[in-house]
């Protein structure tokens, strides 16, 4: 049973009107499966997020094929079953971190008790405890991509789409997000995320999918893709010149 | 199916809460200086020749200002509202939850609606119940009387010949008459009839005439040369106000754009609620405006455009004067332009009714602004704002595909 099942996905667009298409995904095929941590990496404009607003359904592709959960993105049974982290987070909101967090577990059908448990869940696994009656707008970038993260989670969605999540967050507390996401993969829910920078030799995850100029480079167990010629632990830049096959 | 709506209400009410708690965020340098312009504006002394007409002019300006304040910040809140959640994604990552584009658009239009609702009503009630020159010490307006028009009045001159009259105040000369017609009324009334004596070359005279309504006669007391009558009358068939100029030297002036036949007052408190209801009104459809353009363009234009269209209704002098020339027959006008003036007329005045509506009825003949408001007004409201938001869910439920 695949979470996301992306069958030769391509999109190309146009800046303006009048202008050639340019083209943000080419070809990319790939599985993923239900209850796994998937990390999808990639440099600046490899077209990470692009992949993500099409499986998120905001934005229709070009070519190709894509289900979420067995049901095309956007159809009316997803709803609820997903959630879909964008990569904004420059929001001027003064609403506490706690009412953010409720708001997104109310828009997925919880009240009560339920609600409130979903949130403190939320709160601790992002490290969100100590900031939970700070208002929004007086976050660090790396606090309020957490908030997203913790959003996400309060939803209870089975499938969630994570665009930049550890971005500008701090490697001690990158590594227990993953951590914390991780087990919630465990758990049963599926996870894809996006990064640009992904810890050097702490990239949890059952999968590991590269993405480069639009085109899936590679893909596989993280300490496979991770391992060098000589059996070390390879860093980002490494990993992404070895998968252009400069390296 | 009753499990799914009361889901879609629970998401409304969320998104309603998250925005009235969010109301302004980073936008409280423009609320401020927007109520410190207000405020400024409201302090400053009307110029009034009298202490009454003076009071009239400080509420008028309180109630216009505190309609244009709130109907400005709605614009604003909703704006920013919207704007907010296109500029950082809100709006997408939302379609892919169980809210729907019209329960998003629901929610933050009750939100903003509602949010300054609850600051602006007590505004409303404080201005027109305590403030100085408040409604409450001007008891007709706040508790508005029916009020029942001549249907016709008819002078007789001395010498027999007749002659309608249309409007302005008479002045019967001796052995004039003048004949007032009302149409039957439902309930007892009062006759309310201002008058004064004088003579031709200046100065107060006795006054020496007859009112007859019915069988009843009236007179002035000795030495009365300036009165305003006001005389109970039971309900009855249509009735005839006749009054006779005796005199032999002095002139009578009848105000005749103030005699009119009042019924008993009514509570007052319909008035304030109707004066509530009509704020509440009106910061809904600047909100649903304010939302429906951030939406389609981003904030600053938004608000931008929006307040154009405020503005716009509320040059309603000018509306009245193109509609008011069209309708003079003396108009140099063919049936053509008659007809286009007339359409003019009907589509521009939509617009000015959207924003009049923080009032009560009309009472007087030269009734102040806040003094109108009507159910098609507050319909035609409500049709143009959900229109806005109807046309904003379209825009939300869009999805742009790749380029082949």
């Amino acid at each position: 049973m695949s979470a996301i099942c992306a069958q030769h996905l391509a999109y190309r667009y146009r800046p303006w009107p009048w202008s050639a298409p340019r083209v943000a995904l080419r070809d990319v095929s790939f599985t993923m499966e239900r209850g796994t941590l998937q990390l999808l990496a990639g440099a600046n404009g490899a077209g990470k997020s692009t992949l993500l607003r099409l499986l998120a359904g905001v934005t229709l592709p070009s070519a190709g094929e894509v289900t979420l959960l067995d049901h095309a993105p956007g159809a009316k049974e997803l709803r609820g079953r997903v959630a879909w982290m964008p990569e904004a987070s420059d929001a001027t909101w003064r609403l506490q971190v706690r009412e953010l967090l409720e708001l997104a577990a109310a828009l997925y059908g919880f009240a009560g008790a339920a609600r409130r448990a979903r949130v403190e869940e939320a709160l601790t696994a992002a490290l969100l405890d100590p900031l939970a009656k700070r208002s929004y707008a007086t976050l660090s970038k790396g606090e309020r991509r957490r908030v997203g993260i913790a959003q996400a989670l309060a939803t209870g969605a089975e499938l969630l789409l994570l665009d930049e999540p550890l971005d500008g967050v701090d490697p001690e507390s990158a590594e227990l997000l993953l951590a914390a996401l991780a087990a919630r993969a465990r758990a049963g829910a599926s996870i894809l995320l996006s990064s640009h920078v992904l810890l050097d030799g702490q990239a949890g995850g059952d999968q590991l999918c590269i993405l480069d100029g639009g085109i899936l480079v590679a893909s596989g167990p993280p300490a496979e893709l991770m391992r060098g010629p000589t059996g070390e632990r390879l860093g980002f830049a490494q990993l992404l010149r070895r998968a252009r096959g400069n390296g | 199916m009753r499990g799914a709506r009361f889901d879609s209400l629970r998401r409304v009410a969320a998104v309603a809460h998250a925005t009235r708690r969010d109301l302004f965020s980073g936008r409280g340098v423009a609320l401020a200086i927007l109520l410190a312009a207000a405020w400024w504006f409201a302090l400053a002394d009307p110029r009034a020749a009298t202490a009454n007409e003076a009071a009239v002019l400080l509420l008028e300006r309180r109630m216009t200002l505190l309609a244009v304040v709130a109907s400005a910040a709605a614009l604003l809140a909703g704006a920013h509202a919207a704007g907010e959640d296109r500029r950082v994604g809100s709006f997408e990552s939302w379609r892919i939850t169980p809210l729907r584009a019209s329960e998003a658009l629901l929610g933050r239009w009750l939100g903003v609606t509602s949010g300054l609702a609850l600051g602006v009503a007590p505004l409303f009630a404080w201005i027109v119940l305590l403030a100085p020159g408040c409604l409450r010490s001007h008891r007709d307006e706040l508790a508005p009387r029916p009020r029942f028009l001549p249907l016709q009045i008819e002078r007789t001159l001395a010498d027999g010949s007749r002659q309608r009259w249309q409007r302005g105040p008479a002045l019967l000369d001796p052995g004039e008459r003048l004949v007032i017609d009302f149409a039957a009324t439902t309930e007892p009334v009062e006759i309310v009839v201002p008058w004064a004596t004088a003579l031709r070359s200046g100065g107060a005279a006795p006054a020496d005439f007859t009112l007859q309504i019915g069988e009843r006669l009236w007179r002035p007391a000795a030495g009365e040369s300036l009165a305003t009558w006001k005389i109970a009358l039971p309900a009855g068939p249509p009735m005839r106000a006749e009054w006779h100029s005796t005199a032999t030297s002095a002139i009578v002036r009848v105000e005749l754009d103030e005699v009119v036949l009042r019924g008993a007052p009514r509570a007052w408190w319909p008035t304030l609620v109707r004066l509530i209801a009509g704020g509440v009104a009106e910061i809904g459809f600047a909100a649903a405006l304010g939302i429906g353009l951030a939406t389609w363009v981003g904030e600053l234009l938004a608000c931008a455009g929006g307040a154009l269209l405020l503005l716009l209704a509320n040059l309603r002098a000018l509306f009245e004067a193109v509609a008011s020339a069209a309708a003079d027959p003396h108009a140099p006008l063919d049936e053509g332009a008659r007809w286009w003036a007339h359409r003019f007329e009907q589509l521009f005045f939509a617009l000015p009714d959207l924003v009049a509506l923080r009032a009560v009825e009309r009472t007087v003949a030269a009734a102040p602004p806040w003094q109108t408001s009507d159910r098609t007004t507050f319909a035609l409201a409500g049709a143009v704002a959900a229109a806005v938001l109807w046309l904003a869910r379209a825009r939300l439920a869009h999805r742009s595909r790749g380029a082949p």
